[in-house]
């Protein structure tokens, strides 16, 4: 078994060569686990369905005949938790997998590009606390971290999930998803000492009411494109321009089209680049309890994720000066 | 009567307003003008510690140093009163360093000598501070000149006598594409 995936970069030498030795022999004890673990969804979701639907009407039932407003909110409750219940141990067969093809495919992958990866993430977002690009919110996910270095450049990413927690007219909890997708985070090569951010062009009337950035003086570049989709503002007008060159905002329009277009957010500080990149999607997410590991579409689809975000390492190259 | 008087009024305040920002957007640009002015000193500071360096190894240069040495000191004399005569004396100056930058390829003792390449890496970060220096200069610049020549602020700016200012363009030579694949 082989992976046919183009080397392009130097970290990517002899890539077919290690998948052949090191992880098609992992991926036939590894395509059993998947059976097994299938096995077990089935039947489980079989028990689930067999238990719940006849509890569901014994309960429509009882409730029907013994109607009595105290009790009835409570016995709705307990129905809703044994679904709860019953969806979260139906889903752990296909969890457990999950989580251990990361652990057997994706961190030995993730070692030879040169990379740390943690499953459960490291909070990078915990970092991004003075950057201003962070969504305001109230509770966050995260996981597959990756941290490595690539060409002399320290770069960490991982997958975001920022939620904001509001009441509702009756006092019940609502949970609202203000961010998903990446968030990366790298040294970079150059010093300074202002403070530069990028945000989504949000037209006229929206550039100027988001006043959320008194202290910062709006930058104009000449790059017509990326002035339409970007704005840019910065403490300091020569360094802000010292970052942004015109080869660095060609690559980060480039980045921002490799996501499909995404409306990404950057900051400069503390001789950092931050980075948010809204995706949607599960961009690590190689295996499924329905297809065969043995076809390696889903390890070539993440091995592009991975190459897309290890491109945004060349924002911090040393062009266009 | 008090319909003329609010007429008046509400003139005075859009004069006001426009100038005011005729008189904003030249202190800008002559902001942004001393920002400019610091990154060419570093330049002209560290144009002769390059040339000492070079003159050791590049015999064939000569000529090459010896213009660089001629465009570095009318450019310092040129001052900032001259300011379109100084900034054509810069550009023709970051051109022919441009040259004996890649003149060095061609003498692998200085090619590999470190202080060579530390004044290398020096004079590289000093260009990308002029480059965005220049970069500001002429933002700022471009909204002065577009309000000193379109109506009706051309009229005030003429009669507080404010004039367009000169941009600070590269020469074509130094617009050539970069040939990113060989940093990729």
């Amino acid at each position: 078994m082989s992976l046919t995936f183009d080397e392009i970069h130097p970290h990517e030498k002899g890539f077919g060569t290690f998948f052949s030795d090191r992880i098609a022999p992992i991926l036939e004890e590894v395509e059993a686990a998947r059976l097994e673990a299938r096995k077990s969804f089935n039947t489980r979701l079989v028990i689930c369905v067999l238990a719940v639907v006849p509890a569901g009407l014994a309960l429509f039932v009882f409730s029907s005949f013994f109607f009595h407003p105290d009790t009835s909110e409570f016995t709705g409750w307990c129905f809703v938790a044994a679904i709860a219940g019953a969806i979260w141990w139906v889903n752990q067969p296909r969890r457990k997998f999950l989580v251990a093809f990361k652990q057997r495919i994706l961190r030995p992958i993730a070692d030879f590009l040169g990379f740390d990866f943690s499953h459960d993430g490291r909070d990078l977002c915990a970092r991004f606390g003075e950057t201003g690009i962070l969504h305001d919110h109230d509770d966050r996910e995260f996981e597959d971290g990756f941290a490595g270095a690539h060409r002399g450049v320290e770069i960490s990413f991982e997958e975001v999930k920022l939620i904001d927690v509001s009441r509702d007219s009756k006092g019940r909890k609502r949970r609202t998803t203000v961010f998903d997708g990446v968030a990366a985070m790298m040294r970079m090569n150059k010093r300074f000492n202002g403070h530069t951010v990028i945000k989504e062009d949000r037209g006229r009337i929206g550039n100027w009411l988001t006043d959320a950035f008194n202290d910062f003086e709006k930058i104009e570049l000449e790059d017509p494109r990326f002035e339409e989709r970007f704005e840019v503002y910065s403490t300091d007008q020569v360094e802000a321009r010292y970052l942004l060159t015109p080869a660095f905002m060609e690559r980060l329009f480039a980045v921002s089209e490799a996501f499909d277009n995404a409306k990404l957010r950057a900051s400069f500080r503390n001789d950092r680049l931050y980075l948010l990149i809204p995706y949607g999607s599960d961009l690590f997410e190689a295996a499924s309890l329905r297809k065969t590991v043995l076809e390696t579409d889903g390890l070539r689809k993440v091995l592009g994720s991975l190459r897309g975000i290890i491109d945004v390492r060349k924002l911090n190259e040393r062009l266009g000066l | 009567m008090t319909a003329v008087l609010i007429i008046i009024a509400v003139l005075a305040v859009i004069i006001w307003f426009i100038y005011a920002g005729i008189i904003r957007k030249r202190n800008k640009a002559l902001d942004a003008f001393s920002g400019i002015d610091v990154q060419l000193k570093k330049r002209h500071d560290l144009i002769p510690n390059i040339l000492t360096i070079a003159k050791r190894f590049m015999e064939h240069e000569k000529e090459l140093l010896t213009e660089i040495t001629r465009l570095r000191a009318a450019a310092i004399d040129a001052g900032p009163e001259k300011t379109t005569e100084r900034f054509s004396l810069e550009s023709a100056l970051q051109n022919q360093m441009g040259k004996l930058i890649v003149a060095v390829e061609n003498y692998p003792e200085l090619k590999s000598d470190a202080t060579m390449l530390n004044a290398q890496r020096t004079y590289s970060e000093v260009e990308a501070h002029i480059s965005a220096a220049r970069r500001f200069y002429n933002s700022a610049v471009n909204a002065l000149n577009n309000a000193v020549q379109i109506w009706p602020s051309s009229t005030i700016a003429r009669m507080i006598g404010v004039d367009a200012m000169p941009l600070f363009e590269v020469r074509e030579t130094e617009r050539a594409p970069v040939a990113a694949g060989d940093f990729l």
